[in-house]
Protein backbone atom coordinates (compact mmCIF):
# COMPACT_ATOMS: atom_id res chain seq x y z
CA UNK A 1 0.00 0.00 0.00
CA UNK A 2 1.07 3.55 -0.60
CA UNK A 3 -0.07 6.76 1.02
CA UNK A 4 1.08 10.35 1.06
CA UNK A 5 0.46 13.45 3.15
CA UNK A 6 1.79 16.98 3.11
CA UNK A 7 2.56 18.76 6.38
CA UNK A 8 2.96 22.53 6.61
CA UNK A 9 6.01 23.24 8.78
CA UNK A 10 4.16 26.03 10.59
CA UNK A 11 3.70 24.87 14.20
CA UNK A 12 4.71 21.34 13.13
CA UNK A 13 6.46 19.04 15.60
CA UNK A 14 8.23 15.85 14.56
CA UNK A 15 5.80 14.02 16.89
CA UNK A 16 2.91 14.92 14.53
CA UNK A 17 4.63 13.11 11.65
CA UNK A 18 5.63 10.19 13.89
CA UNK A 19 2.01 9.75 15.01
CA UNK A 20 0.78 9.79 11.40
CA UNK A 21 3.32 7.19 10.26
CA UNK A 22 3.05 4.94 13.29
CA UNK A 23 -0.72 4.67 12.99
CA UNK A 24 -0.44 3.47 9.38
CA UNK A 25 2.36 1.02 9.96
CA UNK A 26 0.58 -0.43 12.99
CA UNK A 27 -2.60 -0.95 10.94
CA UNK A 28 -0.56 -2.74 8.30
CA UNK A 29 1.09 -5.27 10.57
CA UNK A 30 4.65 -3.95 10.54
CA UNK A 31 6.60 -5.63 13.40
CA UNK A 32 7.02 -3.56 16.56
CA UNK A 33 10.84 -3.47 16.45
CA UNK A 34 10.73 -2.11 12.89
CA UNK A 35 8.06 0.41 13.86
CA UNK A 36 10.20 1.75 16.70
CA UNK A 37 13.19 2.21 14.39
CA UNK A 38 11.00 4.08 11.92
CA UNK A 39 9.72 6.36 14.70
CA UNK A 40 13.26 7.16 15.83
CA UNK A 41 14.46 7.84 12.27
CA UNK A 42 11.39 9.97 11.52
CA UNK A 43 12.18 12.09 14.57
CA UNK A 44 15.76 12.57 13.38
CA UNK A 45 14.83 13.47 9.81
CA UNK A 46 11.84 15.72 10.52
CA UNK A 47 13.53 17.58 13.39
CA UNK A 48 16.56 18.25 11.15
CA UNK A 49 14.27 19.69 8.47
CA UNK A 50 12.38 21.82 11.00
CA UNK A 51 15.53 23.10 12.71
CA UNK A 52 17.78 23.71 9.73
CA UNK A 53 16.09 23.86 6.34
CA UNK A 54 13.56 26.73 6.47
CA UNK A 55 11.21 24.53 4.45
CA UNK A 56 7.55 25.51 4.12
CA UNK A 57 6.31 21.97 3.85
CA UNK A 58 7.28 18.33 4.19
CA UNK A 59 5.72 15.71 1.95
CA UNK A 60 5.72 12.24 3.49
CA UNK A 61 5.25 9.32 1.13
CA UNK A 62 4.91 5.92 2.75
CA UNK A 63 5.05 2.58 1.01
CA UNK A 64 4.51 -0.74 2.78
CA UNK A 65 5.25 -3.99 0.99
CA UNK A 66 2.63 -6.22 2.56
CA UNK A 67 4.32 -9.42 1.44
CA UNK A 68 7.47 -8.91 3.47
CA UNK A 69 6.33 -5.99 5.73
CA UNK A 70 9.19 -3.77 4.57
CA UNK A 71 8.63 -0.04 4.67
CA UNK A 72 9.95 2.76 2.48
CA UNK A 73 9.38 6.39 3.43
CA UNK A 74 10.43 9.48 1.51
CA UNK A 75 10.55 12.92 3.08
CA UNK A 76 10.46 15.76 0.56
CA UNK A 77 10.98 19.35 1.67
CA UNK A 78 11.41 22.62 -0.20
CA UNK A 79 14.09 23.98 2.13
CA UNK A 80 17.77 24.75 1.79
CA UNK A 81 19.60 22.05 -0.16
CA UNK A 82 21.33 19.73 2.30
CA UNK A 83 22.62 16.23 1.71
CA UNK A 84 22.74 14.62 5.15
CA UNK A 85 24.70 11.68 3.79
CA UNK A 86 27.66 13.83 2.76
CA UNK A 87 27.20 17.18 4.54
CA UNK A 88 26.55 16.00 8.12
CA UNK A 89 29.55 15.49 10.40
CA UNK A 90 30.22 11.92 11.49
CA UNK A 91 30.34 11.80 15.29
CA UNK A 92 33.12 10.01 17.14
CA UNK A 93 31.16 7.79 19.52
CA UNK A 94 34.29 6.74 21.40
CA UNK A 95 34.83 10.23 22.86
CA UNK A 96 33.95 10.42 26.59
CA UNK A 97 30.51 11.97 27.05
CA UNK A 98 31.87 14.94 29.02
CA UNK A 99 34.00 15.96 26.03
CA UNK A 100 31.34 15.57 23.35
CA UNK A 101 29.94 18.40 21.28
CA UNK A 102 26.29 18.40 20.27
CA UNK A 103 25.18 17.42 16.79
CA UNK A 104 25.69 14.77 14.16
CA UNK A 105 24.11 11.89 16.05
CA UNK A 106 20.74 12.01 14.28
CA UNK A 107 21.88 11.22 10.74
CA UNK A 108 24.34 8.70 12.17
CA UNK A 109 21.48 6.84 13.89
CA UNK A 110 19.39 6.83 10.70
CA UNK A 111 22.26 5.38 8.67
CA UNK A 112 22.82 2.65 11.25
CA UNK A 113 19.16 1.71 11.73
CA UNK A 114 17.88 1.67 8.15
CA UNK A 115 18.89 -0.79 5.44
CA UNK A 116 18.56 1.80 2.68
CA UNK A 117 19.12 5.53 2.95
CA UNK A 118 19.26 7.78 -0.11
CA UNK A 119 19.24 11.49 -0.83
CA UNK A 120 18.61 13.43 -4.01
CA UNK A 121 17.89 17.05 -4.85
CA UNK A 122 15.21 17.44 -7.47
CA UNK A 123 12.88 20.28 -8.54
CA UNK A 124 14.35 22.49 -5.79
CA UNK A 125 13.48 19.93 -3.13
CA UNK A 126 15.46 17.71 -0.79
CA UNK A 127 14.25 14.12 -1.06
CA UNK A 128 15.47 11.86 1.71
CA UNK A 129 14.34 8.23 1.54
CA UNK A 130 14.70 5.48 4.12
CA UNK A 131 13.91 1.80 3.80
CA UNK A 132 13.75 -1.09 6.27
CA UNK B 1 13.41 9.38 38.74
CA UNK B 2 11.27 7.51 36.21
CA UNK B 3 11.51 8.03 32.43
CA UNK B 4 8.33 7.15 30.53
CA UNK B 5 6.97 7.08 26.99
CA UNK B 6 9.32 8.34 24.34
CA UNK B 7 12.00 11.00 24.55
CA UNK B 8 12.37 12.74 21.20
CA UNK B 9 12.80 16.18 19.68
CA UNK B 10 9.29 17.33 20.56
CA UNK B 11 9.64 16.77 24.32
CA UNK B 12 13.40 16.61 24.98
CA UNK B 13 13.59 20.16 26.38
CA UNK B 14 10.85 19.31 28.86
CA UNK B 15 12.67 16.13 29.96
CA UNK B 16 15.95 18.00 30.20
CA UNK B 17 14.36 20.51 32.55
CA UNK B 18 12.77 17.76 34.69
CA UNK B 19 16.00 15.80 35.01
CA UNK B 20 18.17 18.86 35.61
CA UNK B 21 15.80 19.87 38.40
CA UNK B 22 16.10 16.44 39.98
CA UNK B 23 19.90 16.04 39.98
CA UNK B 24 21.12 14.83 43.38
CA UNK B 25 23.75 16.99 45.10
CA UNK B 26 25.71 13.87 46.04
CA UNK B 27 25.83 10.29 44.82
CA UNK B 28 24.52 9.14 41.44
CA UNK B 29 21.49 9.95 39.34
CA UNK B 30 19.30 6.87 38.97
CA UNK B 31 16.91 6.84 36.01
CA UNK B 32 14.30 4.08 35.98
CA UNK B 33 13.67 3.20 32.30
CA UNK B 34 11.24 0.25 32.43
CA UNK B 35 8.41 2.39 30.96
CA UNK B 36 10.60 4.18 28.43
CA UNK B 37 9.62 3.01 24.91
CA UNK B 38 12.44 4.60 22.93
CA UNK B 39 14.73 7.59 22.67
CA UNK B 40 16.07 9.44 19.65
CA UNK B 41 19.25 11.51 19.51
CA UNK B 42 17.35 14.31 21.28
CA UNK B 43 16.91 11.94 24.24
CA UNK B 44 20.55 10.94 24.05
CA UNK B 45 21.52 14.62 24.40
CA UNK B 46 19.36 14.81 27.56
CA UNK B 47 21.24 11.85 29.05
CA UNK B 48 24.62 13.28 28.04
CA UNK B 49 23.74 16.62 29.65
CA UNK B 50 22.75 14.88 32.87
CA UNK B 51 25.98 12.84 32.77
CA UNK B 52 28.09 15.97 32.33
CA UNK B 53 26.43 17.60 35.33
CA UNK B 54 26.83 14.49 37.50
CA UNK B 55 30.47 14.11 36.47
CA UNK B 56 31.23 17.60 37.82
CA UNK B 57 30.37 16.33 41.31
CA UNK B 58 32.04 12.96 40.98
CA UNK B 59 28.78 11.13 40.32
CA UNK B 60 27.44 9.25 37.34
CA UNK B 61 24.17 8.31 35.66
CA UNK B 62 22.66 4.88 36.29
CA UNK B 63 20.00 3.62 33.88
CA UNK B 64 17.87 0.80 35.26
CA UNK B 65 15.64 -1.72 33.44
CA UNK B 66 16.49 -0.50 29.95
CA UNK B 67 14.26 -1.92 27.18
CA UNK B 68 15.90 -3.28 23.99
CA UNK B 69 14.95 -0.34 21.70
CA UNK B 70 16.47 2.12 24.17
CA UNK B 71 19.54 -0.07 24.63
CA UNK B 72 20.09 -0.18 20.88
CA UNK B 73 20.30 3.62 20.67
CA UNK B 74 22.55 3.80 23.76
CA UNK B 75 24.91 1.31 22.11
CA UNK B 76 24.82 2.89 18.64
CA UNK B 77 25.80 6.25 20.07
CA UNK B 78 28.48 4.89 22.41
CA UNK B 79 26.64 6.21 25.48
CA UNK B 80 26.37 2.72 26.96
CA UNK B 81 30.17 2.67 27.32
CA UNK B 82 30.10 5.55 29.80
CA UNK B 83 26.88 5.48 31.81
CA UNK B 84 26.08 2.61 34.17
CA UNK B 85 23.37 0.22 33.00
CA UNK B 86 21.84 -2.13 35.53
Amino acid sequence: METQRQFSTEKLEAANVIDYISEIIEENGVPMDTAVKINICTDEIVSNILNHSNAEYIDVKLNINQQDATVTISFTDNGTPFNPLTDAATPDITIPLEDREEGGLGVFIVKKMMKNVTYRHQDNCNIFTIGT
Amino acid sequence: MELTGRIESSNAAEWNEKITGALPATGDLILECAELSYISSAGIRVIINAYKEMKKHGGTVILKDVAPPVMEVLELTGVSDFVTIS
